[in-house]
């Protein structure tokens, strides 16, 4: 017992209350800026921590809560998630006069995908998953004004109490075959007691806890919200919830199968192998049809979620490492490129339409580099941190015996080809005759910041890829319950 | 007196279909968070049973846990259906749709 291991969870805890107190504060001058700055200082004292305490397991609060080497590597993840949306939404015209409880929702978003991925139990877990989707719900719907905005919150609280309600019954059926909610608990049961593994109660729970993590992950068919609620919702938002929300569901389907429930893995590998092919395809095709880049990006990271699925459904330590690795590559093209759609956004009205960018790359040649390497690398483009990922991930799936995913995975990339190329050509398109010259503002820096520090990341974890790699091996190991 | 788990499993499938139904069915914000709040309240049902079954309070804890998380959905959820009604006086999601595709 060593309530200290937790204090990455204090300190965002702390943090998030002090930001709340600030946003009811009133600040002027030079002080506007202190919630967003005390957020961040957060976060990199969080991220700081995570590095320090990087070791050999520690429990705290009797097991619930697991601070190993797969839950601070996510932990890292999330971090870069909010310290990025925070960044994004710096100045955000739109969002004035909220920015401090903006920044606070983040950070509550952000606590709740750490408690996700630390979580030893099934109590904790769901509180994660909670606190991450409510303050979600509330951010997607910030800009009241704005009807899309709450269009976008609407949607994504109702499909989203959907999920939890089946998360519910997935984990009270689970709890019912197995006795207990600690998933150390369920580990040990699963594979002492003769006869378990065939209860059909325990089949319907991994299905039902499958259907509910797909709400969160937005795999297929219970996608059906995330091109609306990223269409809708600021895109700042939309970042945090493409990439924080993703890594946070992929940890949780990590932690209950690949770690829990490894004993039943009979019962779920083709569930999810079956789910992840129908995402991939479903995904790409969607994204075929897009004219708002926005929308397609949305489209994409349910494509994306499909990838990430795999490494779930071989159910291998391999297939965790390379999901875990992929999850960062990820997160790095994605940043990167709504960072850029952010930028065209605050020049032009109606900046997320794929019109909108044609010419872009001429005017703003570093913003149409860093928009090529993000799409190239989603698209899965060799020399890039996604072909880096996917390659690990389709190779798994052949290790796994499970061949028909990687190929079903390399058809569906190279249909993506077509849509982020698309975007890539329209980008370094002349502009057309006649057109006005595109309203262009002083680029914000914090903006800026996001995006090269994506469009370098994308880069820099193809080519070092090794150091990052031992990293992910460390975690997947840890998901092991001893 | 001693219920057995099946009734509560028989009593929190009904809920949980009921719910679903529910939420297929209903076109207005309120009917659906109500219809949401029905599946939550399955999955308590269940859990509840489940913990006298085993014998073992987290089952209990757990479903206080999901009140708590039940009754925030609820908050924000109302919270929106008031914006969304103040800025176009009618409740009907198949409306909410400037967004297609």
């Amino acid at each position: 017992m060593n309530a200290g291991a937790a204090l990455t969870l204090y300190v965002m805890g702390a943090v998030t209350v002090l930001v709340f107190l600030l946003a009811v504060t009133p600040l002027r001058g030079r002080w506007r800026r202190l919630p967003e700055i005390v957020g961040l200082a957060g976060v990199a004292a969080t991220a700081g921590i995570a590095v320090a305490q990087w070791g050999e397991r520690q429990v705290a609060f009797a097991g619930e809560i697991q601070i190993d080497r797969f839950s601070l590597l996510m932990t890292w993840i999330v971090m870069i998630a909010a310290a990025a949306s925070i960044l994004l939404a710096w100045g955000e015209p739109a969002a004035a006069g909220r920015r401090p409880e903006f920044t606070g929702l983040v950070l509550a978003a952000a606590t709740g995908m750490m408690l996700t991925v630390m979580s030893g139990n099934l109590i904790i877990l769901f509180i994660g998953i909670e606190l991450l989707s409510v303050s979600l719900y509330i951010l997607c719907a910030i800009e009241v004004t704005r009807e899309g905005s709450l269009e976008s919150g609407i949607k994504y609280l109702i499909t989203g109490s959907i999920g939890t309600a089946i998360l519910i019954y997935g984990f009270s059926l689970l709890y019912g075959v197995t006795g207990t909610t600690s998933l150390a608990g369920i580990a040990e049961r699963l594979g002492t007691v003769d006869g378990l593994l065939d209860e059909p109660l325990l089949v319907a729970a991994i299905a039902l806890i499958v259907v509910a993590l797909g709400f969160k992950a937005s795999a297929v068919p219970f996608h059906m919200w995330t091109p609306d609620v990223y269409q809708g919702a600021p895109t700042p938002v939309t970042a945090l919830m493409s990439t924080g929300t993703k890594a946070a569901a992929m940890g949780a389907f990590l932690l209950l199968f690949t770690g829990a429930t490894q004993q039943a893995a009979g019962d779920w590998r083709g569930l999810i192998g079956a789910l992840a092919v129908a995402t991939m395809v479903v995904g790409n095709v969607g994204a075929l049809l897009q004219d708002n880049v926005k929308r397609m990006l949305a489209w994409s990271s349910v494509a994306q979620a499909g990838y990430l699925l795999i490494g779930v459904a071989v159910g291998t330590l391999a297939g965790a490492e390379s999901l875990i690795y992929y999850l960062f590559a990820y997160v790095a093209m994605t940043l990167a490129s709504f960072a850029i759609v952010i930028l065209r956004e605050r020049e032009v009205e109606d900046g997320d339409r794929l019109v909108a960018f044609t010419g872009y790359g001429r005017a703003r040649p570093w913003a149409g580099v860093v928009m090529t390497l993000a799409l190239l690398s989603l698209a899965g483009f060799p020399p890039l941190a996604g072909f880096v990922g996917k390659f690990l991930l389709f190779g798994s799936a052949v290790d796994a015996d499970m061949a028909w995913l990687a190929i079903v995975g390399a058809v569906a990339s190279a249909v993506s080809v077509v849509y982020y190329l698309r975007v890539v050509i329209t980008m370094w398109a002349p502009q057309p005759d006649g057109a006005a010259e595109p309203r262009r503002l002083q680029v914000p820096a914090s903006v800026a910041t996001v995006a090269v520090a994506g469009a370098v990341a994308v880069v820099g974890l193809a080519i070092w890829a090794q150091p990052l790699l031992d990293l992910c091996a460390g975690a997947a190991r840890a998901l092991i319950i001893p | 007196m001693n219920v057995p788990i099946e009734a509560y499993l028989m009593l929190s499938l009904g809920l949980l279909v009921l719910g679903l139904i529910g939420v297929m069915r209903r076109r207005n914000p309120l009917m659906l968070l109500l219809s949401v709040e029905l599946m939550l309240n399955a999955g308590n049902v269940s859990l509840i049973g489940f913990s006298r079954l085993w014998d073992d309070p987290s089952g209990q804890v757990f479903a206080l846990v999901v009140m708590v998380v039940a009754a925030a959905e609820v908050v924000i959820g109302l919270g929106l259906v008031v914006a969304i009604f103040r800025s176009r006086s009618n409740l009907d999601v198949d409306e909410l749709s400037s967004m297609k595709g």
